[in-house]
């Protein structure tokens, strides 16, 4: 029983990280085989099958939402599904103790990278390099220039003809 | 004209490269069962999409990538039905729970913890138990 409640612990340890974009599964599959001993494939398994149950109504909201970009979808999509499929029919039958390693040096790699890349754009926007400012500065000038009174300035004209 | 043929030769090589991370962002995910998405964002960034948009459509990638995985994995018997229901019950909550504090924080830190965390699991997970 208490197992149950850490699994879950481990779960949503890992959502609120995929929550937040950041790549859920590499946190939810080392939590399940380091600290609670599963198996290195079962592992896996879960953390696909819940990412397809948690993804699936946030698809539907972005697509509602215009986010998804078809074309790019398109360029990338197709070649991505083919090599999923082929190498998840050779995962399993990978023996456990080599996929966990080869697991262990793709998340040094993937954090390496990311935490460097997380630096770098920090120093930018420090800077001020960083295009963090523009939608709100965006949309401040398009109400300047949208507006009546900025566009059309002999309305105020007509209202004080001083 | 050779430096226009050496640009279009780069061209088509840098288009070569990128389908062939698509390639490799599927491999990864089929075979480790996550973490394409990492690989696919920056590949979409590269597309010339918005932070925002690459995230959306990189869910849009990943999704069918994950259901024909673990379609897979199910009919080779990597299953358990217990600790499927069990931990994804909690990625659910998490996730939902992670999206609304997303708007909240300032993640630098937070993601900077996340990375370290990450490094040190992968250094455990490949010198072994």
């Amino acid at each position: 029983m208490m197992n149950i409640v850490w699994l879950i612990l481990a779960g949503a340890a890992g959502g609120i990280i995929a929550g937040m974009g950041m790549g859920g599964g590499t946190l939810t599959i080392p939590i399940l085989t380091l600290a609670l001993d599963v198996e290195q494939k079962t592992a896996q398994s879960v953390n696909l099958i819940a990412f397809v149950v948690m993804s699936a109504p946030v698809l539907a909201i972005h697509v509602k939402n215009r986010l998804v970009d078809f074309p790019s979808l398109l360029k990338t999509a197709p070649l991505a599904l083919v090599g999923s499929a082929v190498c998840a029919w050779f995962a399993p039958d990978v023996p456990a103790e080599i996929l966990s390693r080869c697991f262990g040096g793709f998340l040094i790699a993937l954090g390496t990278w990311q935490a460097v890349k997380a630096v770098i754009d920090k120093v930018k926007e420090k800077k001020g390099f960083s295009p963090k400012m523009f939608p709100p500065s965006l949309v401040g000038c398009s109400l300047l220039t949208v507006s009546d009174t900025a566009y059309y300035p002999e309305k105020l004209k007509k209202k004080n003809p001083a | 004209m050779d430096a226009n043929k050496a640009e279009k030769s780069t061209a088509s090589r840098l288009a070569f490269l990128k389908y062939f991370a698509a390639l490799a962002a599927g491999c990864v995910n089929g075979l480790f069962g996550g973490g394409g998405g990492m690989l696919v964002v920056p590949l979409l960034t590269s597309f010339g999409l918005t932070a925002k948009k690459a995230h959306a459509t990189a869910v849009a990638v990943i999704l069918p990538l994950c259901l024909v995985s673990a379609v897979i994995y199910i009919v080779k018997g990597c299953f358990d039905m217990q600790l499927t229901l069990a931990v994804g019950g909690g990625v659910v909550a998490g996730g939902i729970a992670g999206a609304l504090l997303l708007k909240k924080t300032d993640n630098f830190l937070l993601s900077m913890f996340f990375y370290i965390v990450m490094i040190g699991a992968g250094i455990k997970m490949a010198v072994g138990r």
